[in-house]
Order: C-alpha cells, then sequence, then structure tokens
C-alpha cells in the first residue's frame, strides 16, 4: 500500500499500525517535499530535520499508539519550540530561541506526532495592520494553488504547506481571520475553535482576549482528531476552559441559520453558485435552513480597537526598542506606533460593546450553526497592496471572534482556478455542530480532496 | 566696592541663571513633546524614518476618526466590559 502526501490521518494512522509504511518514511516523503515545494512558496520559517527523524523513529518502536503517533506535522512560527528558532515570521526575531515548547506542541510530541517544521507566518501575526504579503521573514507567501495569488494570513505557511502536501496536518492561529483565511485561500479545512478551548501557553500573544489556535488540515475528519489531541485545560493558561471537548454528538441534524449574503453587489457569481451548491448538498441530507440576523452593532470596530490596544501592550517592549523598524512591512511600523496611543477610554468602549454584543447569541435560538462564505472571492493577488485589492471580499464581520464562538472552514468551489472557501460558525463549546456539518458535506463531495497542480 | 545688583539687575540675571539652568531640562522637555505626528518621541528608540512618519500619521487619523465613529453606538449607561480573559490563581506562579 502507498501513502502519498495527500493522505488523510486515518489512512496514515492505518497504514503505520499495519507496517505498511513506517514514520520513517512518511517523514522523508514530507521533509523532501517542504524543502522543494514549500520552500518555493515561502512557507517554510524553518525545518526540524533532526528532530523529526529521532521522533519518527521513536513513534515507528511505540507500542502504545494514537490517532497521531507517527503523523508528521508543522506549526506556525508562533509556537516555542525548545531550542529551535521561534521567529513570529519577523525579522526583528530572528534569533529567538525558547528554551520550552508550548502547550500544543509539548501535546502532540506527547501524542507521538512528528514535528517537521516550523511554518512562516505574517510577522506578529499581522499585528499594526499590514497591508502587504509581503509582510513575512521569508518574504510573500505563495497560494498552494497559484504562485500569483497570496495565501492568506496570518497561518499562511499553515494553510499553504497542508494543502500542497508537504505536512500531514498543521497548526495555526486566529485573532480574526488568521486561520479562516489562509484555509479559504488554499482550500484547506481550518478549524478555529471556541476561545480557551486550546492553551496557548508558549503561543505569542497579539490580543489576548481574542487569539486561539487550532489545526489546519485537508478534511474535517483531520481537524476533529487534531483538535481532540490538543484541546484541554491547561494550568499555564488560565483563559482555558475546563468544558470537555466533544465531537461525536448525535441527535437530530443542526438546523443552519443563513445571513443575509451580498453575491450580486459583490459580483461573486463563483461563491454564490458554491454557496447554493453547499446548501442543496446539505438539505438533500436532511439539514433545514433558517433566515437569521446578527444585530446591527460595529463588531469590527471594537476588534479593531481591542487588537490594537492589546496588540501594542502586548508587544511594548518590541516596539519601543531597537529593532522596531526591522519589520518588513512599514505599514506595521506605522500601525503600531498608532496603536500605543489608542486611548484606555475607547479600549474600554471595545470591551463594553463585546458585552453588548452578547446579544447576539440570541441567533442560536433560531439555529444550531451558520453558514456563510469564508470570502466572496479567491485569493487576492500577491503583488499588490491589500488596500488595492481587497475589494467586494465580504467575510465574517459579525461578532463569531468578538465572542469567541468557533468555526470551521473549508474548501466549496472554485474561481478561476483557485479555491474559495465557506464556513459554518457555532455557539460557543459546539465544535461538535461545524465538525458534523463539515464532515457531512465532506462525505458527499470532493472538494476537500482536490489537489494543487503538481510541481 | 562693588556696587549693589539693582531689583531689575537682579531679575534680569536671575532670569539668565534660570534660562541657563533650564536648557538641559527643555532639552529632556522638548523630546517628550508631541512630534509632528503626535506621537511622543520617547516613544520609540529610533527615530521613525520619513515613510513611516507619513503612514502613522494616517493612521493616527484613522484611531482618532474610530474615537469619534464608535460614539454613535450608544452603550447602556452603566454597562460594564466582558473580558473573557479569566485570570490565573496565584498558585499558577
Amino acid at each position: 500500500m502507498s501513502i502519498g502526501p495527500f493522505a488523510g490521518i486515518r489512512e496514515m494512522s492505518s497504514a503505520l499500525v499495519k507496517r505498511q509504511i513506517s514514520s520513517v518514511e512518511l517523514t522523508e516523503m514530507y521533509l523532501k517535499r517542504l524543502k522543494t515545494i514549500a520552500v518555493a512558496h515561502n512557507a517554510v520559517a524553518e525545518l526540524t530535520e533532526s528532530l523529526a527523524y529521532e521522533q519518527a523513529r521513536k513513534a515507528d518502536a511505540s507500542t502504545n499508539r494514537t490517532a497521531l503517533t507517527g503523523i508528521p506535522f508543522g506549526v506556525k512560527d508562533l509556537l516555542s519550540t525548545k531550542g529551535i528558532p521561534t521567529r513570529w515570521g519577523s525579522p526583528g526575531h530572528a534569533d529567538q530561541v525558547f528554551n520550552f515548547n508550548a502547550t500544543v506542541v509539548q501535546k502532540l510530541e506527547d501524542s507521538g506526532a512528528v514535528l517537521l517544521a516550523k511554518l512562516e507566518m505574517i510577522e506578529l501575526a499581522g499585528g499594526g495592520n499590514y497591508n502587504v504579503a509581503n509582510a513575512s521573514r521569508m518574504g510573500p507567501c505563495k497560494s498552494a494553488w497559484d504562485k500569483t495569488l497570496w495565501a492568506g494570513g496570518s497561518s499562511s505557511g499553515s494553510g499553504a504547506s497542508t494543502v500542497l502536501g508537504c505536512v500531514g496536518f498543521s497548526i495555526g492561529s486566529e485573532t480574526s481571520g488568521s486561520i479562516v483565511c489562509p484555509s479559504a485561500f488554499n482550500g484547506a479545512t481550518g478549524f478555529r475553535p471556541t476561545y480557551g478551548r486550546v492553551s496557548r501557553h508558549g503561543a505569542m500573544a497579539l490580543c489576548w482576549t481574542l487569539d486561539k489556535l487550532g489545526p489546519i488540515c485537508r478534511s474535517a475528519d483531520d481537524c476533529g482528531i487534531v483538535l481532540e489531541a490538543i484541546a484541554g485545560h491547561d494550568p499555564k493558561d488560565g483563559s482555558t476552559l475546563t468544558q470537555k471537548l466533544n465531537l461525536r454528538t448525535r441527535g437530530p441534524k443542526p438546523k443552519i441559520g443563513l445571513l443575509k449574503e451580498t453575491f450580486k453587489v459583490s459580483k461573486a457569481e463563483a461563491a454564490e453558485k458554491a454557496y447554493h451548491h453547499v446548501l442543496e448538498v446539505l438539505r438533500k441530507q436532511g439539514y433545514e435552513t433558517v433566515e437569521v440576523a446578527y444585530p446591527a452593532l460595529p463588531y469590527s470596530m471594537a476588534i479593531d480597537l481591542i487588537v490594537n490596544a492589546e496588540g501594542a501592550s502586548a508587544h511594548e517592549n518590541f516596539i519601543r526598542g531597537d529593532r522596531f523598524q526591522m519589520l518588513q512591512d512599514i505599514n506595521q511600523v506605522a500601525g503600531f506606533a498608532a496603536a500605543m496611543e489608542v486611548k484606555a477610554v475607547d479600549y474600554l468602549w471595545a470591551m463594553r460593546m463585546r458585552t453588548e454584543a452578547l446579544k447576539a447569541n440570541a441567533v442560536w435560538e433560531k439555529c444550531d450553526c451558520i453558514f456563510t462564505p469564508a470570502f466572496y472571492h479567491r485569493a487576492i493577488p500577491i503583488d499588490q497592496p491589500f488596500d488595492k485589492t481587497w475589494v467586494n471580499m465580504g467575510g465574517d464581520d459579525g461578532p463569531s471572534n468578538l465572542l469567541g464562538w468557533p468555526a470551521m472552514a473549508f474548501p466549496v468551489g472554485f474561481e478561476d482556478g483557485a479555491p474559495i472557501g465557506g464556513q459554518i460558525i457555532a455557539p460557543n463549546f459546539r465544535e461538535d455542530v461545524c465538525y458534523r456539518v463539515v464532515r457531512d458535506f465532506q462525505r458527499n463531495t470532493d472538494f476537500h480532496t482536490k489537489h494543487p497542480p503538481a510541481e | 566696592m562693588a556696587k549693589e545688583p539693582s531689583r531689575r539687575e537682579l531679575i534680569a540675571a536671575t532670569s539668565a541663571g534660570l534660562v541657563t539652568l533650564a536648557i538641559p531640562h527643555m532639552e529632556k522637555l522638548q523630546a517628550i513633546q508631541p512630534s509632528p505626528t503626535g506621537v511622543q518621541a520617547h516613544t520609540f528608540a529610533k527615530p521613525l524614518s520619513v515613510e513611516a512618519q507619513r503612514l502613522l500619521v494616517e493612521s493616527l487619523k484613522g484611531i482618532e476618526k474610530t474615537s469619534v465613529e464608535r460614539l454613535k453606538t450608544k452603550l447602556p449607561e452603566n454597562s460594564e466590559p466582558c473580558f473573557t480573559f479569566i485570570p490565573l490563581s496565584r498558585e499558577v506562579f
């Protein structure tokens, strides 16, 4: 039996158990692809080759297996890895090395997974408001499908490497869009869990009250396996939940809420077609839909204020230090500098707006989840500033990130040869609903199994 | 015999002295005066480049605009901020 680079975790795990392939062989295959394909997409921050082989040999010898034993993976370079550079995508942090593993990295190591690489990201996870794809130490990360398009951010390398078949799965992070965007732009399935579901100990902070970590994979099934391995309370991160994750819920099909979309105004024909196709597939399986709306509140404004204020505080030493202007994108220099001037009263208004936004939870009285396009269009060009190209993109400007709701982004179609994504958003603690709906969709479609043309 | 300075001369001399004394402090004060961009100069270890300063002016305008725009959303009197961040217990440290 041969295992290809786009295999699912269960398929790889089964082959490993049956000794049809070894973890060392999988590691060798993925490292080769990382060194060639992923590097050519500017998706790699640091290879961890010697560690990977050491972990793979250990996995091959292991008798105490988990679903992830021997499965090679990569992590966004904002997660600390003991003795291995963790540069946060930033030239000003090029020599940064921590002497401990982030909890997520440690949990995956304890599960027997094999760390292949730190994956490139937008510098400082986009704090300071980047305006170019080049806002990254290794240069602009290129979409898995088209090198003239951006891979999305800020978990750029995680999205691209996973879809390029250069890792078995990856870990990304999201403050406001950083898992959903690269998943949509590359055609990955990304899982943003409930705020607090996954420990952020050892992860770079951009915004303490919004940051989440989650898997970026090639299917909902893979996302479920990885999330189960990394979720859980962590005394080192007081924001982590004590409620246990349970993805295996049963019962009636969740009712899907539909927001008012603006496909026509946004000239989003491909997204509109894909949207209706998703609904058709799900309705055939017994899913019901209902129109819903959020209270009209300035959710995005509140998020911007919170990210600016908390981001400036989290990185204040860097902003005040000698290396500040080493940031790749001068817009982030200006943005961080300006963020130092956000008034306390503005920040607290945003946090009070968050209390007001809790009213949006009323939407869950009508439905169990919401389906909406991740964006209205495919990835934007890599070589132009976003303020010129981010037009009619749509995207979630609702309360989901502000209120910590989970979401799963997944590929739903193509526009001019590049993927477009949708997302299922659910109430807090109900990752099982996202998982169930997307898994049902993927059992009946093949968008998630499509791969970029071979390079 | 040295002439005792008049009150006017004394005030003039003292003022001059004060000015002299004040110069180092004024330099310090100037360093923390708002720069043309409105951001205190002591914020950064190195002066911002001309382009960064230009972009900073734009970013500051955006922040100022948000300060005004947000007032259009009236929040309930006495509403509290929603800090979803849970503080650690002291035992953790």
